[in-house]
């Protein structure tokens, strides 16, 4: 017997409506894929919709922007500097040699080249 | 604000532009008459007379005019040069009592050619000896094999060109080669006109002007009556702009970019200077007083060191501020400063056949430059001036409505900025800009761009823009959000780093939010990921690009006349030879053919 086969639906301990609102969007995002795939390849801008913003708060992933150069951008008619931070959970603190040269490996992959 | 276009058998924008006028007050029973009027005119058209006369007396029936030869000026223009100057020789024609057809090669249909008896050429040379965009499908029909005999033609051509390129006037000389061997005669020798030597073009149009006025010529009944020309308000053009206040000089692009690109708001409302999306504003520039300042030294002359300038009294200093090009050399000054200096090398590369060495020693060296290696003791002020040319105005497509903005004019300005021996140098206006903030004025004019205008509101627009040429869409863009427009527009926009360079972006992010842009592609060359393009971004959505263009859209080209023009232009015939299954001669008919539709513009400096 697998176990992927199991509907999580009913393990709600109350209905929704009497949840708050972020209970609903988890619940309508496709297991918090949302539009995040959709957002990250829109070339027009580099931040992604505010429902997928939270949505990948869940995942430990948050947009930001870069508060030192908002006004300027804002005059200069470009869109604030968005960035994301991500964080790792390390349980007990621990983190092993593998696991460090794998976030070295990841943030050389992902982050900005360059930063303001 | 109502735009028709295409109506009736091909009007000219001017022709169309008269007719509205006429109509704009008439009575029923005048525009009766009228209708009745141009019939007889049709008739008398039709066997043979020449364009009606302006400015003739009313003549209570159909106008009987004794015609001998047709005259037709006929005119390859891409920036407006050759048009403006094929209307000042129809005048001056008019003047004569000859009465001129004047004809954009962009419109001319190819049979008429066979019967023109009097032709007058006037056309600009672009690029690596390239014709004007718009006549481009005229020169392969003249210089085709179906170009008819032309025995009883008599033509002169003038030709204007810029002599900093390597291939100068050659537009002009590719024509006037060709009506020679189609058997035309030539009337008079052709004139190759520099940027700066309009005085010159316009002294040798009027005497072939007279030439083609004398001998069995068209004439009209009368020369244009006196007085029958409405007092107009004082024209501000490039011999008297317009001050105009900067309202607004602001970087656009963002922290270490690799470039300065500027948005310069001007407020015209005090000079009832007026345009519409897609017209150009020239700027009347100014040298940098330090420039000057080192150029005088150099020389080693006074600041103040007198000289007659067209019959008047004037400074070194003035002259060099506003008159002359002080930064880029010509062949011509090459031969004036060798000649004093006895620099044979000067002399040498002054030469018609050394062009291409010529070009590469001239964008190393400035006229300073030259002056400094070869200098000529004793020189005086006159013999200093004399080799180097008129300081040009500048023009720069306006980004803006002037219906959104209440008459304010926006630019976009990238600013020229290099190092040469040592020296940092910036561009003549560019640099201005960069030094002069906010609370300076320009001197300024607007300059019409016919053959880049929005079509019909519910058409499909397609804008390409690399750079500062995105600036006339901002100005698209805003004129169709004012207008309620419900046509379909979709954007191509390139330059160098998305976090720094994406001009105007949340502007293009609230047209995409409130659909007055419906899509936009951007193409970023130096970010990771490699060296992306406009163009490349053309290919990638050829299916959707092929779809808009069989739906009517209108195609748009605007930005760097070496980079990017030639590589749009080969990825649009790609696009259409893959898509709409064409060889590649079919799919550069289809371009051709949306040129002459009026539905491919380009834009390119």
């Amino acid at each position: 017997m697998s176990t992927d086969t199991v509907d999580r639906h009913t393990d709600l301990s109350q209905p929704l409506d009497s949840l708050g609102p972020d209970e609903t969007l988890k619940a309508d995002s496709d297991q918090l894929r949302g539009t995040i795939a959709l957002s990250l390849i829109d070339r027009i801008t580099g931040s992604v919709t505010p429902t997928d913003t939270k949505l990948m708060k869940f995942q430990g992933i948050y947009q930001q922007d870069d508060r030192d150069v908002r006004e300027e951008r804002r005059r200069q008619k470009l869109e604030p500097a968005y960035q994301f931070m991500a964080r790792v959970r390390l349980p007990g603190g621990v983190c092993t040699p593998e696991q460090w040269l794998k976030i070295d490996e990841l943030a050389r992959l992902t982050a900005a080249t360059r930063c303001a | 604000m109502t735009k028709i276009d295409g109506t009736g058998p091909r009007l000219s924008q001017t022709q169309w532009d008269r007719l509205r006028l006429l109509a704009s007050d008439l009575s029923a029973e005048q525009a009766t008459w009228i209708g009745g009027y141009f019939t007889g005119f049709a008739d008398a058209a039709r066997a043979g007379a020449p364009a009606l006369q302006l400015g003739t007396a009313v003549p209570a029936s159909a106008p009987a005019v004794a015609a001998t030869r047709t005259f037709t000026i006929l005119y390859g223009s891409e920036t407006g040069n050759a048009a403006q100057m094929a209307k000042g020789l129809a005048n001056k024609a008019k003047a004569l009592g000859l009465a001129a057809n004047v004809r954009d090669m962009r419109d001319y249909r190819s049979g008429d050619l066979k019967a023109e008896q009097d032709l007058l050429v006037v056309v600009s040379t672009y690029g690596e000896g390239d014709p004007p965009q718009p006549a481009l499908g005229f020169f392969d029909f003249i210089e085709g094999r179906k170009a008819p005999k032309l025995a009883d033609t008599r033509f002169a051509v003038l030709a204007l060109g810029d002599s900093t390129y390597e291939f100068y006037c050659e537009a002009g000389k590719r024509l006037d080669r060709r009506l020679a061997e189609l058997g035309a005669t030539r009337l008079a020798d052709r004139i190759d006109c520099d940027v700066d030597e309009a005085a010159s073009a316009k002294a040798w149009g009027a005497k072939t002007v007279e030439l083609f006025a004398t001998g069995s010529v068209a004439r009209a009944a009368a020369p244009a009556p006196v007085g029958a020309s409405v007092s107009a308000p004082a024209v501000v053009d490039q011999d008297n702009p317009a001050l105009v206040p900067i309202v607004e000089n602001i970087v656009l692009t963002g922290r270490g970019s690799s470039k300065e690109t500027r948005h310069i708001e001007l407020d015209l409302s005090d000079t009832g200077l007026s345009y519409v999306p897609g017209d150009a504003l020239g700027i009347v520039p100014r040298n940098d007083p330090a420039v000057v300042a080192q150029l005088v030294e150099t020389l080693g002359l006074a600041a103040d060191a007198p000289l007659t300038l067209d019959e008047r009294p004037v400074s070194l200093t003035n002259a060099l501020t506003t008159n002359f090009e002080i930064v880029a050399a010509t062949p011509r000054f090459l031969a004036s400063w060798g000649e004093l200096a006895g620099a044979s090398r000067l002399i040498e590369l002054a030469k018609p056949e050394k062009a291409a060495e010529r070009t590469a020693f001239l964008e190393g060296h400035h006229v300073t430059d030259i002056v400094r290696m070869h200098p000529v003791a004793g020189v005086t002020a006159a013999q200093a001036v004399a080799g180097l040319r008129r300081l040009q105005p500048r023009l720069y497509s306006i980004a803006s409505s002037a219906g959104a903005q209440d008459g304010a004019a926006h630019l976009t300005v990238s600013t020229v900025s290099y190092e040469l021996h040592g020296s940092g140098r910036l561009g003549v206006v560019s640099g201005e800009l960069s030094r002069i903030g906010d609370t300076a004025s320009l001197p300024v004019y607007i300059r019409p761009n016919p053959h880049f205008r929005l079509p019909a509101d519910d058409r499909p627009i397609i804008m390409v823009g690399a750079g500062t040429g995105v600036a006339p869409y901002r100005a698209f863009l805003q004129e169709r959000e004012l207008r309620g427009a419900t046509g379909r527009a979709w954007l191509f926009f390139g330059e160098r780093n998305f976090r720094s360079d994406f001009l105007y972006q949340v502007e293009w992010q609230g047209f995409l939010a409130n659909g007055v842009l419906s899509r936009m592609d951007v193409a970023f060359s130096r970010d990771r990921g490699g060296k992306v393009y406009v163009q490349h971004r053309l290919r990638e959505q050829a299916h959707e690009l092929y779809a808009w263009l069989e739906d009517g859209a209108h195609l748009y080209v605007c930005g760097n006349a070496e980079g990017m023009a030639p590589d749009v232009d080969g990825a649009l015939l790609d696009v259409i030879v893959g898509e709409g299954g064409k060889s590649p001669e079919a799919a550069a008919a289809y371009l051709r053919q949306l040129q002459s539709d009026h539905r491919y513009s380009r834009d390119v400096y």
